[in-house]
């Protein structure tokens, strides 16, 4: 049989059509399943976010009113959060390439697996119940904070529900991983040869396992609050707002580092295979993924520095905040260490890892900016903060995934795209970006709050830039986008191993057959053994 | 059957630990008594954790991730409490 | 599914991957010990009031009862390694029952606040100050969440012990039971502390 043939996309056992997908307990396939309901919802956020910046292009009222604008930029959150940027990562390339990069067949729990597939599927049918249902779509941002939530007449009780079962399927998928890599490594796969995305899915896995209890019982309290009174975060009752911004943060900060943690690994992928380096500093980039996700647990309080929480509380959390620049800046300095010298092919997913670098450590120097308690009182709440967290989980993620897409691509469908077409495709996407984002940390200097409808004349040139900026960064991505799906039925065959890697996906068929090796494989060299240079 | 002889024990132990527990409340000993509460109610969580759960033949993974867990919530309740403490 | 899916089996696996699972439930309660924590700091003496006014003799049976239920598990569990089938499915027969009877004391216990006006929201209970609305706000939701665990416990146990009878857990099998018990004695260990933090405060 020729590969083609025997691949985890035509062996369906004995199922046939879509069951064969949708019941299927095969990684490969339900990594396929969440790349297309990921990418369903993402079309959906982008959507939501075009309108917004539309919205915005004038002052007053463009195309929809301000009831309206409240629940588009609530839904963006609520969407691109929680069914697009915590799960891209881990549950489409950690599902797929985990088991084959540490050389097992499948996870520890195939049918959890599937159960987790399930979860998301249901939390998202529940967000978009609360688009239409009764209420109407909810309107408290997407952090909804009291005491607004528990007042406001929408649909809020839905989307928190949502939340907390899409937070199950990430406690799930986490639980998943973590069991596979302690038990399911090949002979000779010991921890300092498993390649860096597995430890950073590892770092991940941890987070989501031990915030996301937090959040998932803080929105069921919001729940009973809606639903019963009980008071324990109404003034009127004696309860304490704050501590619900306390409780959504102890798991919302750590999430931005299951956000970001796998974006870096797939960067600590791509970068040595295309500068055909040994990955420089292994052990740091290994350890920094879990000094991210301890030090990022520790952190929360940063986004609650003009709350009303205590000014020694603002200064400690301010001064903790600063020690995880430490960690990233660690992996920053590793990757560009491991381009010194090295023999570099500037392919797309190289490139995409590029933007990477430089969108996050735009992305990142600003955070550190806001951690400055002093800067943080002027700046928070503005179009300052949008354009931060754009730079690191857009720039940052959202590149690595696209680049972990152009990377593993191949691999997945057993097809090549358009090289050329994917190039320009990311440099409109870079283009319209900086445009679209960088004009944000210029509004927010000026002033302008995040969340407003309107805005003084003052901020109109930048809102146009930024808006123009939209409409250019959605050319790239479609046109990167219909590259992709016109490479899945036209494109050339793809070799086994077109990038030249070392890991172990790319020492099986393109794409990978149902049981991923023939024989156990048994592992002797490190991940990135391209010998010294 | 030492096992069956060691639950017995242990049983009988979280029994008499319930009431001493008790006790220690009904006897009014101030402020000990809020220290002597979650005292005894750790080394009964102790006991059921060690013999019951069997954490103690447990791989030190095991043992591991559970005291992260632990560290986890007591960084969450410490850190909350430079906000409440100092307000 | 292929048959070599069906043949994996990885009892070390399972028992880390329930390990993980009642991490998340501690964190889960961890989450309300942060509230409890706060507002019992701010409160001390409202919750003092409202301690005593819940039943501390129901309380103290149902603390009995579910630590001999974990008694009883763990029995179950050691009666099966025996091979004492029978044995081994009375006490996970004893373990059922008196977590049903756990849920019946707890059953009375709320429906008598229920009965004199105190329950989240009810003018009664609004009255009062802020700290006792606390308390009792906690009372209801931290005991709900734990009476809710019991009863999924329940559910958990029963499926075992049919699976049981049906031979699908044998002595050499048993980690189906293994796990089950220890989501069990999870049940016990959060309550080994619900008890003393809302029945025993001076």
């Amino acid at each position: 049989m020729s590969p083609m043939q025997n691949s985890y996309l035509t062996q369906s056992g004995t199922r046939r059509g879509l069951l064969a997908w949708v019941l299927s307990t095969d990684h490969k396939r339900i990594g396929l399943l969440y790349l297309v309901s990921v990418l369903s919802f993402y079309t959906v956020g982008v959507l939501l976010g075009l309108l917004m910046r539309l919205e915005l292009l004038t002052p007053g009222k463009t195309i929809v009113q301000a009831s309206t604008y409240n629940a588009f930029f609530t839904l963006h959150g609520v969407i691109m959060i929680f069914l697009f940027v915590i799960p891209a990562i881990p549950a489409i390339f950690g599902n797929f390439f985990l088991p084959i990069l540490i050389g097992a067949k499948d996870v520890a729990f195939p049918r959890l697996n599937l159960l987790s597939w399930y979860f998301y599927i249901g939390g998202a049918i529940l967000v978009v119940t609360a688009l239409f249902a009764g209420g109407g779509p909810p309107d408290t941002g997407w952090t909804f904070y009291v005491p607004y939530s528990l007042r406001s007449g929408t649909n809020v009780s839905l989307a928190v529900f949502a939340a907390f079962i899409l937070g199950f399927s990430s406690i799930l998928t986490g639980l998943n991983f973590v069991t596979t890599i302690h038990r399911m490594r090949a002979p000779g796969m010991r921890w300092m040869k498993m390649p860096l995305f597995v430890w950073s899915l590892y770092a991940t896995a941890w987070v989501q396992i031990l915030a996301t209890p937090i959040v998932g019982i803080t929105l069921l309290l919001v729940i009973l609050e809606r639903l019963f009174g009980v008071g324990l975060f109404d003034p009127a009752k004696g309860g304490d707002p704050i501590l619900f911004e306390h409780l959504f943060w102890i798991y919302s900060h750590p999430a931005v580092y299951i956000m970001i943690l796998p974006a870096m690994g797939i960067i600590t992928e791509i970068i040595p295979v295309f500068a055909r380096r040994t990955i420089f500093g292994y052990k740091a980039i290994a350890y920094s993924s879990i000094a991210i996700a301890a030090l990022g647990s520790l952190v929360w309080g940063h986004h609650m520095f003009v709350s009303g929480q205590s000014y020694t509380a603002n200064v400690i959390f301010s001064l903790l905040t600063f020690l995880v620049a430490i960690p990233s800046a660690i992996k920053v300095f590793n990757w560009v260490a491991t381009l010194y010298k090295g023999a570099i092919d500037t392919a797309p997913p190289f490139l995409f890892a590029l933007a990477f670098i430089f969108l996050f450590s735009i992305g990142g120097l600003t955070g550190l900016i806001q951690g400055a308690l002093s800067v943080n009182v002027y700046v928070h709440d503005t179009y300052f903060v949008v354009g931060h967290f754009h730079y690191v989980m857009f720039g940052g993620t959202g590149f690595a995934f696209f680049g972990g897409l152009h990377y593993w691509f191949p691999k997945m469908f057993g097809r090549m795209y358009s090289k050329g077409r994917a190039t320009v495709a990311l440099l409109i996407l870079f283009v319209g970006f900086n445009m679209l984002y960088f004009s944000m940390f210029l509004l927010g200097l000026q002033g302008m709050p995040r969340r407003y409808y309107d805005y003084l004349p003052e901020f109109h040139t930048g809102h146009v830039v930024a808006t123009v900026g939209s409409w250019v960064l959605v050319a790239g991505l479609i046109l990167m986008f219909a590259n992709l799906l016109h490479a899945l039925r036209k494109g050339e065959k793809a070799e086994d191993n077109p990038w030249g890697g070392k890991t172990l996906e790319w020492r099986i068929a393109s794409p990978p057959p149902p049981e991923n090796f023939e024989e156990v494989p048994v592992i002797t060299s490190g991940a990135y053994d391209y010998g010294a240079r | 059957m030492t096992s069956f002889n060691t639950y017995i024990i242990v049983w009988l132990g979280l029994l008499n630990l319930t009431g001493l527990t008790i006790a220690v409340t009904v006897l009014h000993l101030g402020r000990w008594s809020v220290l002597g509460a979650i005292v005894i109610a750790s080394v009964k969580s102790f006991l059921v954790l060690n013999e019951f759960m069997h954490l103690k033949h447990e791989k030190n993974m095991i043992k591991w991730m559970f005291l992260v867990t632990l560290a986890c919530l007591t960084v969450f309740i410490g850190l909350t409490f430079f906000d409440i403490a100092f307000r | 599914m292929s048959t070599a899916l069906l043949e994996h089996r990885d009892d070390a696996g399972a028992k880390i991957g329930m390990w993980l699972f009642l991490l998340t439930e501690l964190l889960l309660f961890g989450g309300l010990f942060v509230l409890y924590s706060v507002y019992r700091f701010r409160h001390p003496g409202e919750f003092h009031d409202g301690a005593m006014e819940l039943n501390l003799i129901l309380g103290s049976v149902n603390t009995l009862i579910l630590l001999t239920s974990s008694f009883t598990m763990v029995l179950s569990i050691a009666f099966l390694r025996l091979v004492k089938r029978g044995a081994s499915l009375l006490a996970l027969a004893m373990t059922i029952l008196l977590g049903l009877l756990f849920l019946v004391n707890k059953y009375f216990e709320w429906s008598a606040k229920i009965n004199h006006g105190i329950f989240p929201n009810s003018p009664e209970l609004l009255a009062r100050s802020h700290g006792e609305i606390l308390f009792f706000g906690l009372y209801y939701v931290m005991t709900g969440l734990h009476g809710l665990h019991v009863v999924i416990g329940v559910l958990l146990l029963s499926i075992v012990m049919v699976w049981m009878v049906r031979g699908k857990i044998t002595p050499d099998r048993d980690i189906f039971l293994e796990n089950a018990g220890l989501y069990w004695h999870l049940i016990d260990l959060i309550w080994i502390y619900l008890f003393p933090l809302f029945y025993l405060i001076t």
